[in-house]
C-alpha cells in the first residue's frame, strides 16, 4: 500500500487575527488524483499556498514523505521545493518565453541538465500533454485556453516532480475541453504515478479522482471517495450533494 | 551506485530520477569499455522521464528483464523523442512582414484619429466634467513636482556650461539671451513633452488596457456610451489645455534658475537679469514655444489611448503596448519639434 507524500497534521493557519484554518487534517498518499473543493473563502488557496512552503503554517505539523518540514534545514526544504510542481490558476508562465523555451529553463534552473537533454525532456513532456510540437515555437500568448492549461501542465511536470499541484485546472475552460483535460490528468496519473492535488471548484473533475477532501468552517470535514460524499452529515457537503449539478453528474456515472 | 555488473548482466539499481541524471549519466558513459548479455531491472526502485531517456539512450540495444510493470509505462514515454518541426526563418520574408505591419499599424492609428475625433464630436455630450477633473489630477498636477525638479535644475544647468565661455569673451549679459530664447522655444516644450509622454502616455495605455482586458470598455459600448467621449476626449482635452501651461511654467523656472547661477557666477544681479530678459525675450519667441504644447498633447494623447486600444483581451499585452506608447510618444515628441524647427525656419519666425 502506498504511504503519504504529504500529511497534514492539526494544521492552523492565520491572517493577523483572522483564523483561517483551525486544526485542519489531511493525507495525500503517493501515486493519487486527490482533489481539495471547498466554498469561496474556506481556506483552499491559503492551504495551497502552506502546501507550496510559500507560507509558515501558525500551528501544527506537515510532513513531506513522513519528514516534519518544520525541522528540515533550508538546503532541505530548497530540495522539498525542487520536487514540487505547481500549475497555477492562470496557467502561469513566463510571457516572454516560448513554450518550449519555458520548459527548458524550468529544467536548466533547476537541475542544471544540458541543452541536448532538457531539449529532448521538453519535447517528451509536449507529446506527454498531447500538444503538437509546433507548441515548442509558440508564446504563451497565442495559445488557446485549453492549450495554454497543457502547456502549464508540461512546464510544471517538466521536472519530474513527485507531488503536483493543480489551482483550478478546469476554470474557464468549456466543458468538452474541461472534461479533456480531467482525463489528461487522471492518464497521467495512471502513467507516470505521479502524485496530482486538484484544488477545484468543478464538480465534474471530482468524478476522475480518487480521494476528495472538503473543507468547511476551517476543518477537513470529509476525506474519501466522492462517490460517498452525499452520505456525509455535513451542512456544506449536504447543499453541495443537492445541487442538481452534482445530482445530474452522480446520475450520469 | 546506480548499476554494476556481475556475471556478464548489467544490474540497475536505486533512483533513476532527475536529481541523480548526472551521476547515472556519468556511470552510463565509463560502462563504454565492459561488456554484458542483457540488463537486469528487478533492484530499479523508481523511474522516472530522466531516467527512461538515459536507458533508451544508452541501453537502447539491449534486453531489459524484470523490470517492475509501473516503470514499464514510463520507459515505452520517454522513448520515442518527437521532431521539431522546422523553425520557419527567412530574413526577407521577415522584413517584408515587418514592414507590412509597421505600415498596417500606421494606417490603423491614422484610422484610430479619425474615428477618435468623429466619435468624440459627436457624442460631445457624454464628457463628464468629473472625468476631465479626475484627468487634470492625473495628468496634470501630478507631474507638476518633476518638472518643477528638472525644469529648474536645466536652466542652472546651461547657465553654468555657458557662463566659462561668455565671461571668456566679456560677454557676461547675453547668458540671459542664450538662456531665455533657448529654454521659451525648444527646451521647454521638449523637457515637458518627454515628461508627460513618458508618464502620461504609458498611463493611458495601463489604464484603457487595463479596461478593454477587463472587459469595460464593451461595457460602456453596450450602455451605448462611446468610450472615446468618455475616456479618450477628458484626455486629449487635459492635454490640450495643460501643456502649454505646463511649458511656461517649466520656462519661468528654468529662466529662475539661470537667474541665480548668473548672480553667483557671473555677478548678473537679479534687476538687470530682468531688464536684459525684457529686451530680449519677445512674445514670438514664447509664442514660438508655447504653441507646441497643444500639438505634442494631440500627439502624447492619441498615442497613448491608441495603443490602450490595441491591447489584446490578454494582461500580458499590456506590457508590451505600455513600452511601446512610451517610445512612439517620445518618438513623436522629437519629430514634431524638428517640423516645428523647419517650419520656423520657412517662416522666419
Amino acid at each position: 500500500m502506498a504511504g503519504y507524500i504529504i500529511q497534514v497534521k492539526d494544521l492552523v493557519s492565520k491572517y493577523g487575527q483572522k483564523v483561517v484554518h483551525r486544526g485542519l487534517n489531511l493525507g495525500i498518499k503517493e501515486g493519487e488524483l486527490y482533489a481539495i473543493v471547498g466554498g469561496s473563502g474556506a481556506g483552499k488557496s491559503t492551504l495551497l499556498k502552506t502546501l507550496l512552503l510559500l507560507k509558515k503554517a501558525d500551528g501544527g505539523k506537515i510532513l513531506f514523505k513522513g519528514k516534519d518540514i518544520s525541522n528540515l534545514s533550508e538546503k532541505e526544504i530548497e530540495d522539498i521545493k525542487k520536487r514540487i510542481g505547481v500549475m497555477f490558476q492562470f496557467s502561469t508562465m513566463l510571457s516572454s518565453l516560448t513554450v518550449g523555451q519555458n520548459i527548458i529553463y524550468v529544467i536548466k534552473k533547476r537541475y542544471s541538465i544540458d541543452y541536448k537533454t532538457a531539449l529532448d525532456m521538453a519535447k517528451l513532456k509536449l507529446k506527454l500533454v498531447g500538444l503538437s510540437m509546433d507548441t515548442f515555437y509558440m508564446y504563451p500568448s497565442e495559445l488557446s485556453g485549453g492549450m495554454k492549461k497543457k502547456a502549464a501542465l508540461a512546464v510544471a511536470m517538466s521536472t519530474d516532480p513527485d507531488i503536483l499541484f493543480l489551482d483550478e485546472p478546469t476554470s474557464g475552460l468549456d466543458p468538452i475541453s474541461a472534461e479533456e483535460f480531467d482525463k489528461l490528468v487522471r492518464t497521467l496519473v495512471d502513467t507516470t504515478g505521479t502524485t496530482i492535488v486538484q484544488i477545484t471548484h468543478d464538480l465534474g473533475s471530482l468524478m476522475f479522482v480518487d480521494t476528495v477532501a472538503v473543507i468547511s468552517k476551517g476543518l477537513v470535514v470529509y476525506e474519501g471517495n466522492p462517490q460517498n460524499l452525499t452520505n456525509v452529515n455535513d451542512d456544506w457537503i449536504q447543499s453541495l450533494t443537492n445541487t442538481t449539478r452534482f445530482r445530474r453528474l452522480l446520475d450520469g456515472k | 551506485m546506480f548499476l554494476y555488473i556481475e556475471n556478464n548482466v548489467l544490474y540497475l539499481k536505486g533512483y533513476w530520477t532527475v536529481e541523480n541524471f548526472k551521476d547515472i549519466k556519468k556511470q552510463l558513459t565509463d560502462l563504454k569499455n565492459n561488456s554484458f548479455d542483457y540488463v537486469d531491472a528487478s533492484q530499479l526502485e523508481k523511474l522516472d522521464f530522466y531516467g527512461g531517456y538515459l536507458i533508451n539512450q544508452y541501453l537502447k540495444d539491449f534486453d531489459i528483464k524484470n523490470i517492475q510493470d509501473k516503470n514499464i509505462e514510463i520507459l515505452k514515454l520517454s522513448k520515442d523523442i518527437p521532431n521539431l518541426p522546422p523553425k520557419k526563418s527567412n530574413i526577407f520574408l521577415e522584413l517584408i512582414e515587418g514592414f507590412y505591419q509597421k505600415l498596417t499599424d500606421y494606417v490603423a492609428f491614422v484610422s484610430f484619429t479619425g474615428e477618435v475625433l468623429i466619435n468624440s464630436l459627436r457624442r460631445v455630450k457624454d464628457l463628464e466634467a468629473r472625468n476631465l477633473f479626475k484627468e487634470l489630477e492625473e495628468t496634470a498636477l501630478k507631474s507638476l513636482g518633476i518638472i518643477t525638479v528638472l525644469s529648474f535644475l536645466i536652466g542652472i544647468v546651461i547657465a553654468y556650461q555657458s557662463s566659462a565661455m561668455l565671461a571668456t569673451f566679456g560677454a557676461n549679459i547675453f547668458i540671459v539671451d542664450l538662456v531665455s530664447i533657448s529654454l521659451a522655444r525648444e527646451l521647454s516644450p521638449l523637457i515637458v513633452g518627454i515628461i508627460v509622454a513618458g508618464r502620461s502616455a504609458s498611463s493611458f495605455t495601463a489604464e484603457i488596457g487595463l479596461m478593454k482586458v477587463s472587459e469595460e470598455i464593451d461595457f460602456l459600448k453596450t450602455l451605448g456610451i462611446s468610450p472615446y467621449s468618455t475616456i479618450v476626449l477628458p484626455k486629449l482635452l487635459t492635454l490640450i489645455v495643460w501643456l502649454p501651461i505646463l511649458i511656461t511654467y517649466s520656462t519661468i523656472l528654468g529662466i529662475l534658475g539661470a537667474m541665480i547661477v548668473s548672480d553667483i557666477t557671473l555677478g548678473i544681479p537679479p534687476n538687470q537679469f530682468f531688464q536684459r530678459l525684457a529686451e530680449t525675450l519677445s512674445f514670438d519667441h514664447y509664442l514660438a514655444g508655447v504653441v507646441k504644447g497643444p500639438v505634442f498633447g494631440i500627439a502624447i494623447g492619441l498615442i497613448g489611448v491608441y495603443e490602450g486600444f490595441k491591447v489584446q483581451q490578454k494582461a500580458e499585452s499590456i506590457g508590451f503596448s505600455v513600452t511601446k506608447s512610451v517610445v512612439r510618444g517620445i518618438f513623436a515628441i522629437i519629430l514634431i519639434d524638428a517640423i516645428f524647427s523647419v517650419i520656423y525656419r520657412w517662416l522666419d519666425i
